[in-house]
């Protein structure tokens, strides 16, 4: 299995990103999308790559083009948009890591630094702590993971 | 006297046949002292607005929109003229009214949960209908995983939606936002411009009407039923242009280049 990092990329901006295409039709070349929005180009690769992974969007050439899903997230409210991010999430293979993990615990939740030694092993040239935060992130706009600061403990929020 | 809504060439929809007024301002004159000079900020504004409306204020930068705000909510007081809201003079900050800012405003020592329930502590709810209360809006508002983080955890997308949840929480029939989106990029505000007309429209939110201060005239053709365009200092209302482009809107709709160059012109 290989275990993909999770970039550090604020879902609104990749829910962001939809609303843009879906307002230009669907598609747009990607450097006058840069242009237009006057985002950084390594940014707003950035942001395609995490709209990619979530199977979101896709990038035929220069091009970024809506998938099915991607409109079908646009339909819904912000609810709905949480659910299918959440199931996107559960077919990564490095949130399925943490998730198996913290499903195993006895009740579902583990200090952070134990996921910070989980991710050493599975993604030994990554940042952890960077990757961490950004599951943590993407997993708390999932309702997937959950994390509580003043324990330093991660957790399962709901799995289904 | 504010001149009559004129009407951007664009598709006409269904309107609800005479709303009730919600708000209105008459002849609001405001003169700030700056270093011992007189600054006149307003001059003789006035205009209504009605129950269901979306109303944006553009014009130049630095030209009195967000003092009109402020005195509109009752946390300035004007030298002339008058706020009434559901025909009652407005004298302070009243409950039906809520405010959101461009800075989010939030207490860093505070989570999620807490920095929403804070907004609900000045009125005198039981504890259990505040709970209620943020528990609804940071589901509404898409913060549901993230009540126990600190503003320090979140991007500023999340940061605003903590803005958004709390004042939403207060239950106002009238929603000020001065400039919500300016510090957010052009992703997240595409984000929440969208969210924010949702929760406008939500049913389950006792939400009546908004006025929203902005710079982007764009960003006010997407969102607003009408647009006060404001002169430069001392402002003035130049027009008051209805936008009845069908919702949800996109920049590709026929018109919104003509609303939008309209008001460029005014404001140029």
């Amino acid at each position: 299995m290989e275990f993909i990092p999770i970039p550090r990329v604020a879902l609104g901006k990749v829910i962001g990103l939809l609303e843009v295409l879906d307002d230009l039709g669907g598609r747009e070349n990607g450097f006058r999308l840069a242009v237009s929005l006057q985002i950084e180009f390594g940014e707003l690769i950035l942001v395609i790559k995490a709209a990619e992974m979530l199977d979101l969007v896709q990038t035929p050439g220069t091009e970024v083009v809506l998938t099915g899903r991607g409109k079908e997230l646009l339909l819904q409210d912000i609810n709905g948009r949480k659910k299918i991010v959440k199931r996107q999430l559960l077919r990564l293979p490095t949130f399925r890591l943490i998730v198996d993990i913290l499903k195993a615990q006895p009740e579902r939740k583990m200090p952070y630094d134990t996921i910070v030694d989980v991710l050493v092993t599975h993604l030994p040239e990554e940042d952890p702590g960077r990757l961490a935060r950004a599951i943590i992130d993407w997993g708390r706009f999932g309702e997937l993971v959950g994390y509580n600061s003043r324990t330093g403990t991660v957790y399962l929020d709901q799995e289904e | 006297m504010s001149p009559e809504p004129s009407t951007a060439p664009a598709t006409q929809v269904e309107r609800p046949a005479q709303a009730r007024s919600l708000l209105e301002v008459a002849a609001l004159g405001k003169t700030l002292s700056l270093e011992g000079k007189l600054l006149p900020i307003l001059d003789g504004v006035s205009f209504t607005v009605r129950e269901d409306e979306f109303v944006c204020l553009v014009g130049p930068s630095g030209g009195g929109k967000s003092t009109l705000l402020r005195i509109i909510g009752g946390l300035d007081r004007p030298d002339a003229g008058t706020v009434r809201y559901r025909d009652v003079p407005v004298s302070g900050p009243h409950a039906r009214c809520a405010f959101v800012f461009q800075t989010f405003g939030l207490l860093p020592w505070l989570n999620v949960n807490e920095n929403v329930e804070l907004g609900l502590e000045a009125m005198t709810l039981p504890r259990e209908e505040r709970r209620r209360r943020a528990a609804f809006y940071i589901d509404k508002v898409g913060l549901d995983g993230y009540e126990e983080a600190y503003p320090r955890e979140l991007s500023s997308g999340m940061k605003q939606r903590i803005g958004l949840a709390r004042a939403f929480a207060i239950e106002p029939e009238l929603l000020l936002m001065d400039e919500p989106f300016s510090s957010l990029d052009a992703l997240t505000s595409a984000n929440l411009r969208e969210e924010v007309i949702r929760l406008w429209q939500d049913g389950e939110v006792p939400l009546k009407s908004v006025i929203m201060v902005t710079n982007i005239i764009e960003e006010a053709v997407l969102m607003a039923d009408r647009i006060l365009v404001l002169s430069k200092r001392p402002a003035r209302i130049v027009d008051d242009i209805r936008i009845e482009l069908p919702r949800p809107r996109n920049s590709r709709q026929a018109g919104f280049h003509d609303a939008s160059d309209r008001i460029f012109r005014l404001i140029l």
